[in-house]
């Protein structure tokens, strides 16, 4: 077995720290570290910050257990809760209805439908108050019972939601759509996995995941594949991020001359070590 | 949390319902109050989550445990909080200086080395970015594995490994920094 340098040992304290290491790797690492001081002095001083990273945390929030009127609370409202089931096969029922309608209704209708301004807070049509005779003319040709059937798609936060730059974890958050309320989608990603919106928040595009979301047609719930794609077009993805998934830029390069480390193995870490001519420096070797 | 009692809860099974908010209200409540910091806020968010999950139960696969899973929807209800406090201190900050900071250094009973130590690093560790603070957060005051991590957080292993790495430097070299002024006082 190729005996270990000191920078990969070290590298193994830090995946041994994680609960990392492969099998055989502790070994390599006890063998290296029996005879290495400055290895060892690493190990001991990453366990003392472990150490001292956990009383600190300890120390600042305790183990408390939720205050006892606050898990009251909880469990009445828990109980007032209608876990989230499933929905069954009723909405195939309360969907034929809308779905006809609305296909017959795009077969008279030859103009396409736009995506239009948010209409969240439309009530449903007041069909039983008689409009007055008013002298101001309506757009709307006439308010009979073969009015055009709109249709309005929502998506619902099933949970606190991520809405993020592309189609992965791996872009960033840009928004946050929130439980229960309702957001007008703008489109779909071609695998059905996620919807685009504006960002309620920053304004922005972003994408959320359909896992988290409930979709909603005329207030039915539905699947995403069985949204009509008039109401919902399909809209490609943004080009994935090449991120390599490690490692990856510390946000805040940290010198070599205030980074802790004695990256030259000459025994001497940062400023005591005469090479380093300010924090700042970035050799600790010359 | 055994597959049976989660089929009860989804279910509607109230008695199921109660044993899963007791088995877990405690380490929620944990969770919420280590991102937030502040116990009244965590308690609300422990409530929004918990809720959140129920109405959710529906798309928990059990391909993590219950616990990870709840853990990533109450990281979501956690953001949504701060979001809304960074709007709220924004528009306070015209007229308000920031209260819990000034709290926080108007404390003289900070005396003992150990204690003091371990304020310092809290401060470090407060002064990390969202995405090396909550891995340390997660691994050593939750005492998650690093698998647990990455479902909760939504990243891979080596991301997690990666964030550790990076903040285990941060704290150390931070903590070394901040003794040496003091040592050469003495
Ligand atoms: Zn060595």
């Amino acid at each position: 077995m190729k005996p270990l340098t000191h920078a990969q040992t070290q590298e193994l304290l830090q995946l041994a720290a994680d609960g990392l290491l492969q099998p055989g790797q502790r070994a390599q690492l006890d063998a290296h570290l029996a005879g290495c001081p400055e290895c060892a002095a690493y190990a001991s001083e990453l366990d003392s910050l472990q150490q001292l990273i956990t009383s600190s945390l300890h120390e600042r929030w305790g183990q408390p257990d939720m205050p006892a009127d606050a898990g009251r609370r909880l469990q009445e409202q828990a109980l007032r809760t209608r876990p989230g089931a499933g929905i069954g096969k009723l909405w195939l029922l309360l969907l034929a209805l809308p779905l006809a309608a609305l296909l017959a209704w795009q077969l008279l209708a030859p103009t396409p439908l736009t995506p239009s301004a948010p209409t969240e807070t439309q009530p449903a049509s007041p069909s039983a108050t008689v409009a007055p005779p008013t002298a101001t003319p309506s757009p709307i040709p006439s308010a009979t019972a073969t009015a055009p059937f709109a249709p309005t798609l929502f998506a619902v936060p099933a949970q606190t939601t991520n809405c993020r730059e592309g189609n992965s974890s791996q872009f960033d958050i840009v928004d946050t759509l929130y439980t229960d309320e309702r957001y007008e989608p703008l489109g779909r990603g071609r695998d059905e996995l996620w919807l685009q919106f504006r960002g309620p928040v920053s304004g922005v595009r972003c994408w959320a995941y359909v896992g988290n979301l409930s979709v909603l047609l005329n207030d039915d719930e539905v699947q995403l594949p069985d949204v009509p794609e008039s109401i919902l077009p399909y809209l490609a993805y943004p080009a994935t991020p090449t991120i390599p998934p490690t490692p990856e830029p510390t946000a805040t390069p940290v010198p070599q001359c205030s980074d802790g480390l004695d990256n030259d193995g000459d025994g001497y870490i940062d400023m005591q070590d005469r090479e380093c001519s300010d924090p700042t420096d970035n050799n600790e070797a010359n | 949390m055994d597959a049976q009692t989660l089929a009860r809860c989804k279910a509607g099974d109230p008695q199921a319902i109660e044993s899963l908010v007791l088995e877990h209200k405690d380490r929620l409540f944990r969770f919420c109050l280590s991102i937030l910091d502040d116990p009244a806020d965590a308690e609300d968010a422990t409530q929004e989550s918990f809720i959140a999950a129920l109405k959710a139960l529906k798309n928990y696969r059990q391909e993590s445990s219950f616990q990870t899973w709840l853990f990533s929807i109450a990281l979501n209800t956690c953001r949504g909080q701060l979001r809304q406090r960074t709007r709220r201190a924004r528009l306070a900050a015209a007229s308000q200086p920031l209260h819990r900071q000034q709290a926080e250094s108007s404390n003289p009973e900070r005396a003992a080395i150990a204690h003091e130590h371990s304020h310092a690093m809290w401060q470090a560790i407060s002064r990390l970015d969202e995405k090396h603070r909550l891995p340390v957060i997660l691994r050593y005051y939750h005492e998650l594995s690093t698998q647990e991590i990455a479902e909760v957080l939504g990243i891979n292993l080596g991301t997690v490994h990666s964030r550790l790495s990076i903040a285990r430097q941060h704290l150390g070299a931070e903590l070394r920094q901040a003794n040496r002024p003091k040592r050469a006082a003495r």
